[in-house]
């Protein structure tokens, strides 16, 4: 950027300012004693382009505004981007201003109005901002140092400014996934503490599986025996009311069996000595009383034989109920033995029943074990002597219903005490998968949120890394920033020094050392005079002015030196000033402000200043 | 009339966009650290320079 006329009225000291025709290129001297309104040109150009100068910042520029005046303007026209434009402010002493930017052919075509716009689209077209502009392109008459290393502007310039804004966000998002992290570890961590409060439960599964099956079975097996236990007392009872007269009738058909036989037998003998011996004695005569007794066309022996056969059939038919009576017997006999056997088992199943005591839950509805009441234990004595008297008949009906009816209702009683205890472990189991499927939930949503921790950890670390690389290649950048700031610096050093110096090192805080060539070693700047303080700070100046112009802009640009040869003796200042119109690069014009400049100087333009308290033309062949 | 390295060279480094800078120190630092001896995870080491290449365009622009 190039300034090609400065116009102002009614700012800083001036009430009328118009500088025009300058030179695109060299020097442009500014002189004049103390007070003359050298350095307010500088600060008015400074507020023409930014809306603030060095010493007064937009709460104060108020004070820019002429003594005397309520209000001032300033009107600069440069060039840039190979366009001319006019950049126009009109500042209130309250600070209130407004701007405007033209094309300069073009200027009732404002490209941008109003102080935010302007600002932005100058910063556009310049390539740099106030703050680039003061650290490198303005030397300020009381500032004569270094730019801090964390400037912005230093650090736009260096290259760095992008490497460390990536930096910046990318620790922003580490510290965001950090805090997830925790975040995250802190819900697995919970569902690792629930999971734990599940997983006892779930080893359990198995047990009380087992259990419910054997409850199963215990239940059957009560259910079985009552059936069998009440089919085995009915068949006694009924057995034992049929044995009421069996006795008298054994004993009748036991008999009458023993009388027809002793008859058959004794037929048998008398028909066979009537065939063997029909003459021996008594035969004859029970002959005789025999045919008395045979009916006529008969004889004895076939009477005999009659009645042998009726006695026989007689005799058959005893017997025949006497197996009868035995048979029912032998079966009452079974009943017993059944219903002992029955009893026996009770006692067997009695071992595998629960133990007495309250049912943990209600106990639900079933039709065979309908009722269930308390009932007190069987006395296993009663019970033993009740089934002897079973075996051996003796035990009545009634005594053989009540004990059963006791028996069933015991056993009925542990049936619902065992259903209780399944109905327990049903809800115990049916929670337990309530808390199985819980568990698979909540160690699917455990997997998910690991898989996130591990992937939120990846991406912090390669957050970290990229920092680590960001920041490795910005300090390498500013290495290599130095090292060709020093080489430039170096080169032009000599120049201002008049060869005493020629060497430059800037470390990685912009902490400078000199080389002395007549001390030969590296100096402080504190060990140096103050004058040479300031032609060195100049040098390295007018290198970062460079370094920013071939990084930022790219073009030919202006730089403004507020007696920057304030300690320079006359000849020192000479050579300055040569060296300062021979050096190459983008750097062209340069506005030097100083009391008095040498005869030779090699100088463009020389405005002199103070020539009228308030007022200062130059080059302004249109206004007359 | 004297010439002063103001120039040509500082014009070469500054044109190098950062991201060119970043890739080619990362391409360097990855080497130095094979050579080093100590294991490389060079997976994330490429997503680490992928990041902040990404970020690194998307500052500079299109």
């Amino acid at each position: 950027m190039i300034i090609q006329r400065v116009e102002a009225e009614r700012l800083h000291r001036y009430r009328v300012l118009r500088l025009a025709d300058l030179p695109e290129q060299g020097i442009i001297a500014l002189s004049g004693d103390n007070e003359s309104g050298k350095s307010a040109i500088g600060e008015i150009i400074c507020f023409a382009l930014f809306g603030r100068t060095y010493a007064l910042d937009r709460d104060r520029i108020g004070k820019l505004v002429h003594w005397g005046a309520g209000q001032g303007a300033v009107s600069l026209r440069f060039l840039a981007k190979g366009k001319r434009y006019q950049v126009s402010r009109h500042l209130v002493r309250n600070g209130e201003q407004s701007a405007r930017l033209t094309l300069a052919d073009t200027p009732e075509e404002p490209l941008a109005r109003g102080v935010e716009a302007v600002d932005q689209e100058i910063r556009s077209l310049l390539g740099y901002g106030f703050e680039a502009y003061i650290e490198t392109l303005y030397l300020a008459q009381r500032e004569i140092t270094m730019p801090h290393p964390k400037n912005p502007a230093v650090r736009a310039m260096v290259g760095v400014a992008p490497l460390e804004r990536c930096a910046a966000e990318l620790a922003r998002e580490a510290e965001d996934k950090r805090e997830e992290i925790v975040r995250t570890e802190g819900r697995i961590a919970e569902l690792e503490q629930e999971l734990e409060t599940l997983s006892p439960e779930l080893s359990r599964v198995a047990e009380i599986e087992d259990q419910l099956a054997s409850f199963e079975g215990r239940e059957r097996a009560i259910v079985e025996r009552i059936v069998a236990l009440e089919s085995a007392g009915d068949r006694y009872c009924e057995r034992y009311r049929s044995r009421g007269a069996q006795g008298l009738r054994r004993a009748l058909a036991s008999f009458l069996a023993s009388i027809t036989l002793i008859a058959w037998l004794g037929l048998l003998v008398l028909w066979g000595m009537l065939g063997v011996q029909p003459n021996r004695w008594p035969m004859p005569e029970i002959r005789s009383w025999l045919s008395t007794l045979t009916p006529e066309g008969q004889s004895p022996e076939t009477f005999l034989l009659y009645l042998l056969t009726i006695l026989g059939g007689l005799l058959l038919l005893w017997w025949i109920w006497l197996g009868i009576l035995a048979f029912q017997n032998r079966r009452r006999r079974l009943a017993a033995r059944r219903l002992s056997q029955e009893l026996d088992r009770l006692e067997a199943l009695e071992a595998s029943l629960p133990p007495l005591g309250k049912p943990k839950l209600e106990i639900p509805e079933e039709p065979l074990i309908s009722a269930a009441p308390q009932v007190e234990r069987p006395d296993a004595e009663r019970r033993s002597r009740l089934q002897q008297r079973i075996l051996s008949l003796e035990a009545t009906a009634p005594e053989v219903r009540a004990a059963i009816a006791h028996e069933i209702a015991w056993l009925r009683y542990c049936a619902a005490r065992i259903r209780g205890e399944r109905a327990h472990q049903i809800a115990a189991l049916e929670r337990i998968h309530t808390d199985q499927i819980r568990h698979r939930e909540l160690n699917r949503r455990r997997g998910k949120l690991q898989s996130k921790l591990q992937a939120l950890r990846e991406e912090v670390a390669v957050r970290q890394l990229a920092q680590e690389l960001l920041a490795g290649a910005a300090q390498a950048m500013s290495q290599r920033f130095r090292e060709h700031l020093r080489g430039m610096v170096s080169q032009a050093l000599p120049q201002f020094t008049e060869g005493r110096y020629d060497h430059l090192d800037v470390d990685e805080h912009f902490q400078i050392r000199v080389y002395s060539r007549d001390k030969r070693n590296l100096l402080d700047l504190d060990e140096i005079s103050s004058g040479t303080q300031r032609q060195i700070m100049l040098a390295l100046r007018l290198g970062l002015a460079q370094e920013l112009v071939s990084r930022l802009v790219g073009e030919a640009q202006f730089v403004f030196l507020d007696e920057p040869f304030a300690f320079f003796d006359s000849r020192r200042m000479r050579g300055a000033l040569k060296t300062l119109s021979e050096l190459g690069g983008e750097v062209v014009q340069h506005w030097v402000v100083a009391q008095r400049f040498p005869q030779d100087a090699p100088m463009a333009l020389e405005i002199p200043c103070g020539g009228h308290p308030d007022s200062l033309e130059i080059g302004y062949p249109e206004m007359h | 009339m004297m010439k002063l390295p103001f120039s040509t060279k500082a014009k070469e480094v500054a044109n190098e966009p950062p991201s060119v800078v970043f890739s080619k120190y990362c391409a360097e630092e990855l080497e130095r650290r094979r050579d080093a001896g100590k294991a490389v995870n060079e997976r994330q080491f490429q997503a680490a320079v992928a990041l902040a290449l990404e970020r690194l365009r998307r500052e500079e622009g299109p």
